[in-house]
């Protein structure tokens, strides 16, 4: 590659649609002894001459249209976001109505064939409030918790 | 109420809160609408040339816009702000043809090197809307030479413009620039 100090001025010319007809001759001359802009003009006088073309005959969709177009699909993944999050509140609420369902009946299958009420009030006493605090805490923050990873995406 | 029922009203408003806070951060319609209409047809153009296929270029315009809304960005300036929109555009239209891996661009990608002529493929030609010379020319050139030859002569993008557009090193730019003009004044000269 042969560096010329006339690059940019030549990709100047051609950009602006000014080659042939709008350059001077010491342009042309140059352009006829220099390799690179030889090169510039040829292909980059082609690119230009094909992109103003397409300017004047490019049909978009109308600009409404795709702002309605963006507005219903950013709906639409709102709605889908929700959904999934709300879903997976409600997986973690049965589980959880299970866990709790669960232990009752083995805490009362216990208390039948075992004398436990001492031991149950000890245990109640000591661990109660922490453990009913725990449960309470982890119900509240877990669906939160899951929300705000699910969220992300 | 249950608990569940609590939960998602709770999850409810703080997605609304989240909905009204990313509608402040985006923009409005008119501002909106405004860049579509200086921006769309350059766009359309450069990823119908990039890929092409004009059809798939009404699509890929509005997941362009779509994903330059989203992402709420503060730009500097109109420059800048159209320089990130053709980024978003380069990117899709690169995924577009990364998906098609049994397409022959494909196999261009991973075989021809920068000096080697490959031999024209007729599918390939055809898929270039026009099938003039240039873009029969156009066609065998690797995706990213299109890309930097359509911004530096077409769009008038500076070296440091294109390097960010299409992720490659500023320094770079001009070489690879060369390269790919040499390569295609090269194959136009082997159609005419």
């Amino acid at each position: 590659m042969t560096p010329c100090p006339q690059e940019n001025e030549t990709l100047s010319m051609v950009q602006a649609g000014r080659w042939p007809d709008g350059c001077d001759d010491v342009m042309r001359t140059h352009v006829d002894a220099c390799a690179t802009c030889a090169g510039i003009v040829r292909v980059g006088s082609l690119i230009a001459a094909d992109y103003h073309a397409s300017v004047r005959t490019a049909h978009v969709p109308a600009s409404g249209l795709v702002w309605w177009r963006m507005q219903r699909r950013s709906r639409q993944e709102a709605i889908r976001t929700a959904s999934r999050v709300i879903t997976v509140v409600q997986a973690i609420a049965v589980a959880a109505g299970v866990a709790v369902a669960i232990g009752i009946l083995v805490a009362t299958s216990r208390a039948l064939s075992f004398d436990t009420a001492g031991l149950s009030k000890a245990v109640l006493a000591q661990w109660g409030i922490p453990l009913i605090i725990a449960l309470a805490s982890w119900l509240a923050l877990a669906p939160v918790a899951v929300y705000l990873a699910v969220s992300k995406d | 109420m249950d608990f569940t029922g609590v939960m998602n009203d709770a999850l409810l408003s703080v997605a609304g809160a989240r909905a009204n806070a990313e509608a402040a951060r985006l923009m409005d319609e008119e501002s909106f609408r405004a860049f579509y209409e200086r921006t769309s047809r350059p766009v359309w153009i450069y990823l119908a040339r990039v890929t092409g296929n004009r059809d798939l270029a009404d699509d890929l315009l509005q997941e362009t816009f779509y994903r330059f809304y989203k992402a709420g960005t503060a730009h500097q300036d109109e420059s800048h702000r159209r320089n990130s929109l053709f980024c978003i555009a380069t990117n899709i239209a690169r995924d577009v043809n990364r998906k098609k891996t049994r397409h022959p661009i494909e196999q261009l990608e991973l075989n021809e090197s920068d000096e080697e002529t490959v031999a024209i493929d007729a599918r390939i030609a055809e898929r270039f809307e026009g099938s003039t010379d240039l873009w029969r020319a156009m066609a065998q050139l690797k995706p990213v030479q299109r890309e930097m030859l359509w911004l530096a002569y077409a769009l008038g993008s500076s070296h440091a413009e294109i390097a960010d557009i299409v992720g490659v090193k500023s320094g770079s730019v001009k070489i690879l620039l060369f390269r790919a003009r040499r390569k295609l004044a090269g194959l136009l000269g082997a159609h005419s």
